[in-house]
């Protein structure tokens, strides 16, 4: 999306499902050399409509409307979509940082969101899309970058039990990126 | 083991919480039902006749439904026991794993084939639980768990799911399923008409699927409950059919509280699939 805030969400604490899949990945699957971490994130683009201050806009939500962010149990950053900061991880030497994002080819989540920013806090005006998704930001261990994103790769594309373990391609779809989205 | 004795193993992973009622059903067909546990040796699941994954929420749904519980040890012994002929149902969070090993649909075994993706019927989305009706479809070969039914039979059936709509990214695979008769049950109005809309179609599955096969057709990802609907004090007095009529009698004639409810069937052909591989 052109117009959009990006507003990204994590846990305080430590986050169970990342924990859950870099158990899985390195425990279960062939990845324990290569990975040496999985960092999990909510990332909402909400597209806006032309003449807006998206980062007010960007505040708003992710202050007043609790929709996105818990206070309570999480942190929360803002950014306009062009420039959503590219690295949010550091990665030692040898290592690799690869983010990417899961959406769902039907994204009832962002749907719903939308639907309810339009009738509870009647932004109709102010909002014209929401999608949802997962940012995944993995640091790879690895001979060069080439191999990294090969091995990123291969851990978001479940293919069959062996590889693969992030996003179904059947109803799933996964953007590679090391800068914006 | 005893040959007299059918044995069938309901796996437990960290989250599954319809084993003990599932393990109720198995033995009201007349199985002994064992609960085993994810850590147990993988290696004595091979003394069973036959798996049953229920429902639940293996793993806290992390990641995605059955993702992570289909990478595990167990499973793994799963899949050789399938390659073997023995029967593995899968229902609800059971399904969801088998989806996510590559079992079901298994036109090339063990690749990821299709999703059981959150359900979406146009207005509605999330959470659905309630009673729906489910057909048996008509199959060459009938599969391991349509045994006892006639192509046709409209059986009423709880569903409880979030991520239970079927769907796949090729167009040619959902030929390839009609064509290997690999749908065994499919979701229909309670005259037995199909109709892909809500809440015939709780989920928005592809081609109204509410029970799929492997291509050998013993194994089955199934997303309806029949371990809810095993004894007719569980059918609810206002359903709609000839369930819903006896159940209402029954109300009135407590002797037909503990007879065979609806979802009984899946498990007696189970049962019934088990029997005719040991004749042969």
């Amino acid at each position: 999306m052109n117009n959009s805030v990006i507003i990204i969400v994590k846990l305080k604490t430590k986050d169970p499902v990342s924990e859950s899949a870099f158990q899985c990945l390195t425990g279960e699957m062939d990845y324990q050399a290569s990975l040496q971490s999985l960092t999990r994130y909510d990332y909402w683009d909400i597209q806006v409509s032309p003449g807006i201050d998206r980062l007010e806009l960007g505040r708003y939500l992710a202050t007043e409307t609790k929709l996105f962010v818990n206070p309570n149990k999480h942190t929360f950053e803002y950014h306009l979509a062009e420039s959503v900061p590219a690295a949010m991880e550091r990665a030692a030497s040898g290592e690799h940082i690869h983010r990417l994002l899961v959406r769902d080819n039907e994204d009832s989540k962002g749907t719903e969101v939308l639907h309810h920013l339009h009738r509870l806090y009647n932004l109709p005006d102010k909002i014209m899309a929401v999608r949802s998704g997962v940012l995944w930001i993995l640091r790879i261990k690895a001979a060069d970058p080439d191999d990294a994103q090969s091995i990123a790769r291969e851990i978001a594309m479940t293919r069959n039990r062996k590889s693969g373990l992030l996003a179904n391609p059947q109803s799933q779809t996964i953007s590679f990126g090391l800068t914006t989205f | 083991m005893n040959q007299d004795i059918i044995s069938i193993a309901v796996v437990q992973y960290p989250g599954t919480n319809c084993e003990f009622e599932t393990s109720a059903a198995v033995a009201a067909a007349g199985m002994n039902a064992v609960v085993f546990r994810w850590n147990a040796d993988p290696g004595e699941l091979s003394g069973f006749d036959g798996y049953v994954l229920p429902g639940g929420f293996s793993y806290q749904d992390r990641v995605r439904a059955g993702a992570i519980a289909a990478k595990k040890r167990i499973t793994e012994t799963l899949i050789r026991q399938a390659e073997q002929g023995k029967p593995i149902l899968g229902i609800c969070n059971g399904a969801q794993i088998l989806i996510e090993t590559g079992m079901v649909p298994g036109i090339v075994w063990g690749e990821i084939q299709m999703a059981l993706a959150k359900n979406n019927t146009g207005d509605r989305m999330g959470y659905h639980c309630d009673w729906v009706f489910i057909r048996s479809e008509p199959q060459d070969n009938p599969g391991c768990f349509n045994l006892n039914c006639r192509s046709g039979d409209i059986i009423p059936i709880p569903v409880a799911h979030a991520e239970g709509r079927f769907t796949t990214q090729s167009y040619k695979l959902l030929n390839d399923l009609t064509r290997h008769s690999q749908i065994g049950f499919k979701y229909c109005t309670v005259s037995g008409e199909i109709d892909p809309d809500f809440p015939v179609n709780p989920s928005g599955s592809v081609l109204n699927i509410a029970g799929l096969y492997n291509t050998e057709g013993n194994v089955m990802a199934f997303m309806p409950h029949p371990e809810r609907a095993s004894w007719m004090y569980q059918v609810p007095m206002d359903l709609p059919g000839i369930y819903g009529k006896h159940r209402m009698e029954s109300h009135l004639n407590q002797s037909c509280f503990n007879t065979p409810g609806p979802g009984l069937t899946i498990f007696s052909s189970m049962k019934q699939f088990i029997l005719n591989r040991r004749k042969s």
